[in-house]
């Protein structure tokens, strides 16, 4: 009891006052690891440990079946897998489908999110609603509606084409169409997280900045490039490393679109591999050939990516955002 | 011609030049409203697709032109799911929904709470480590945790979707960031009069942070609405299927009987309206949300 009375000792009111508002009463110094307790036993349980039996699991042959053991086989998973040809495919896939992505959505967003935010637009709370919705929608839904709309019979896309003489195509049956319409897909559903941030980058712009460059005699393009484009710089990195991190992990919409295709049992990754990306990869290894172990060795690999790549961006982000922080104030 | 919001009346062009380039202007806004026009319906087609597609006959849906409404309304979609397991489906996945993002919240706040208002020894690694999680994909983990719930027994059980997911690194993070914010004085003045830790959290933290716990919910309500690839492994038996892995199981019927399509569209359609009303109703909150994790 002893040490409990001095704490008690310390809890004056006065001290709470006046000192640091935590060193208070002894209810206040059990206090945060009460309330953290839930939290940290769920999350070594369910995140720590896990990430560490991973590493383990990657090196064992292990089926999943009732009664079979991990069994430790080294590096053997990692050397097999550099030597598959489908994985180099699924990690080709994954940058083609992470950099194509970039490169359609980030324009659009800022595109849209530039003339949702002027003054003239008309319309504009249906606009921004319509353009918001896809994030109200549920990915397996979007891909399966989007399975009729590019099917080759009665998809509305193949009668639209065909009303200028094109077509009709098997958009998710033809290696070469696989992945445009992957992107197609995802133009639809990630553009609208996108173009929120770089509203309220465009809305974190200061007028006064464009009539200065008015006056200076800069025209649209120019203020354009001169004050919009180095002001939202922090936004575009921010929604840079949001579709990069996205297309690394992506799964569920390619699993769905190319349900009907390919290999039998959907997880081939549709004709030629064409939409095979990592994380279908390492399903395709552990559930479809019961190879769980290596499909654990993919996890790893994904993850090491991920980390790599996320560390160059933190590294970019860090550097750029004070730049970026700098010219705004 | 993005930039157009940049010219502004105040300042005037040159005087010739100034009916034709108002004229101009005039046009360019013009062709840019309709194109928004044109964009925002192709946005919305495949909603308006799916909800006129689960109304329709198979022979309709599977006919060209695509009609945008019905010829002839027929429920049959619904009808026919409603003889599958998709209530059932349905009743799960509002279930898991509600319990996991409740508990969620519940732990996270508590744990951010606690690094935001204390000060105790190991608080900066512990929040490190937080913060580090959010780094690495959940992908990566599936496959071990695959293999814990086979040594928890939890393979097929509703806990196997809920419990891993409630220490959420990202709401912790998120959340803190909000109540680093609030002011000391209230939590000291309501040290003062003797109220308890735990009252300090659940009656002053709570509900100043309510607009941030607001938006993580719709967010965390999001991806376990949408969740896919966990449920598809751990669940076997098709009473405890949660929507998407039970709209994908009827979808895999379709590939022996067509006839499944308008069923799919009508599930799709219920499976939607739930989270579009959410999205609706919390939508300020929810980009107010996700801006504010920016600014953090």
């Amino acid at each position: 009891m002893e040490p409990a009375l001095s704490v008690e000792s310390r809890s004056d009111p006065s001290r709470a006052r006046s000192g640091h508002f935590v060193r208070g009463s002894r209810e206040s110094r059990f206090a945060p690891y009460l309330f953290l307790a839930p939290f940290l036993i769920l999350f070594s349980i369910f995140t720590i440990y896990p990430a560490a039996l991973g590493i383990y699991l990657s090196l064992t042959k292990w089926t999943g079946a009732v009664g079979q053991e991990p069994e430790m086989i080294g590096l053997a998973n990692y050397r097999r897998m550099l030597k598959d040809p489908s994985f180099i495919t699924s990690l080709t896939n994954t940058a083609w489908l992470a950099i194509a992505a970039v490169i359609v959505i980030v324009p659009t967003a800022l595109f849209l999110a530039m003339i949702l935010n002027t003054h003239w637009i008309r319309l504009r709370t249906f606009l921004r609603t319509a353009f918001f919705l896809p994030i109200g929608t549920p990915t397996v839904v979007i891909a399966m509606v989007f399975i009729v709309i590019y099917s080759e019979h009665y998809g509305a896309l193949n009668w639209l084409l065909g009303l200028f003489g094109v077509g009709p195509f098997d958009f998710t049956g033809t290696p070469a169409f696989v992945k445009p319409a992957i992107i197609g897909l995802l133009l639809w559903q990630w553009t609208s997280v996108p173009m929120i941030y770089f509203l309220a980058g465009l809305q974190g712009i200061p007028p006064s900045l464009y009539d200065a460059a008015l006056v200076d005699g800069a025209g649209p393009w120019a203020s354009f490039r001169r004050v919009t484009i180095p002001l939202l710089r922090p936004v575009s990195l921010l929604v840079f490393v949001l579709l990069v991190n996205d297309a690394i992990r992506i799964f569920d919409q390619i699993f769905i679109l190319l349900f009907f295709t390919g290999a039998p049992y959907q997880t081939s990754g549709g004709p030629g591999e064409q939409g095979l990306t990592l994380v279908l990869y390492m399903y395709r290894s552990a559930f479809r050939f019961r190879e769980l172990g290596f499909g654990a060795a993919v996890g790893v690999s994904i993850f090491v990516l991920g980390l790599g790549i996320a560390l160059v961006q933190l590294w970019r982000f860090g550097a750029l955002r004070k730049e970026g922080g700098g010219a705004g104030n | 011609m993005p930039a157009t919001e940049t010219e502004r009346r105040p300042v005037a062009p040159p005087a010739g030049s100034r009916d034709l380039s108002l004229y101009r202007r005039r046009v360019v806004r013009i062709l840019i409203q309709v194109l928004l026009v044109v964009a925002a319906l192709v946005a919305l087609y495949p909603l308006i697709f799916m909800v006129s597609g689960s109304f329709k006959r198979v022979s309709e849906l599977t006919s060209l032109p695509p009609t945008l409404i019905p010829r002839a309304f027929d429920p049959g979609g619904y009808e026919q799911l409603a003889t599958t397991g998709f209530p059932r489906w349905f009743v799960n996945s509002i279930f898991v929904t509600v319990l996991r993002v409740s508990l969620t919240i519940l732990v996270s706040s508590m744990a951010a709470f606690a690094f935001a208002i204390y000060r105790f020894p190991f608080r900066r690694t512990l929040f490190i480590i937080v913060v580090g999680s959010l780094l690495l994909p959940f992908e990566v983990l599936y496959l071990p945790l695959l293999s814990l719930m086979i040594d928890l027994d939890w393979m097929n059980t509703y806990q196997a979707l809920i419990v891993p997911f409630v220490a959420s690194g990202f709401s912790v993070f998120v959340i803190h960031q909000y109540m680093v914010s609030l002011p000391s004085e209230l939590i000291q003045a309501a040290r003062v009069d003797g109220a308890s830790e735990w009252r300090i959290y659940w009656n002053v933290a709570m509900p100043l942070a309510r607009p941030i716990l607001g938006a993580i919910s719709v967010i965390l309500f999001i991806q376990t609405w949408n969740s896919f690839f966990w449920p598809l492994i751990v669940l076997q038996d098709t009473d405890l299927f949660v929507l998407p892995v039970g709209l994908t199981a009827l979808l895999a019927r379709v590939f022996h009987e067509q006839d499944m399509w308008t069923a799919v569209l009508a599930g799709s359609t219920l499976m939607t309206i739930p989270m579009v009303i959410v999205f609706l109703v919390m939508q300020r909150q929810l980009v107010a949300g996700l801006t504010e994790g920016f600014k953090a």
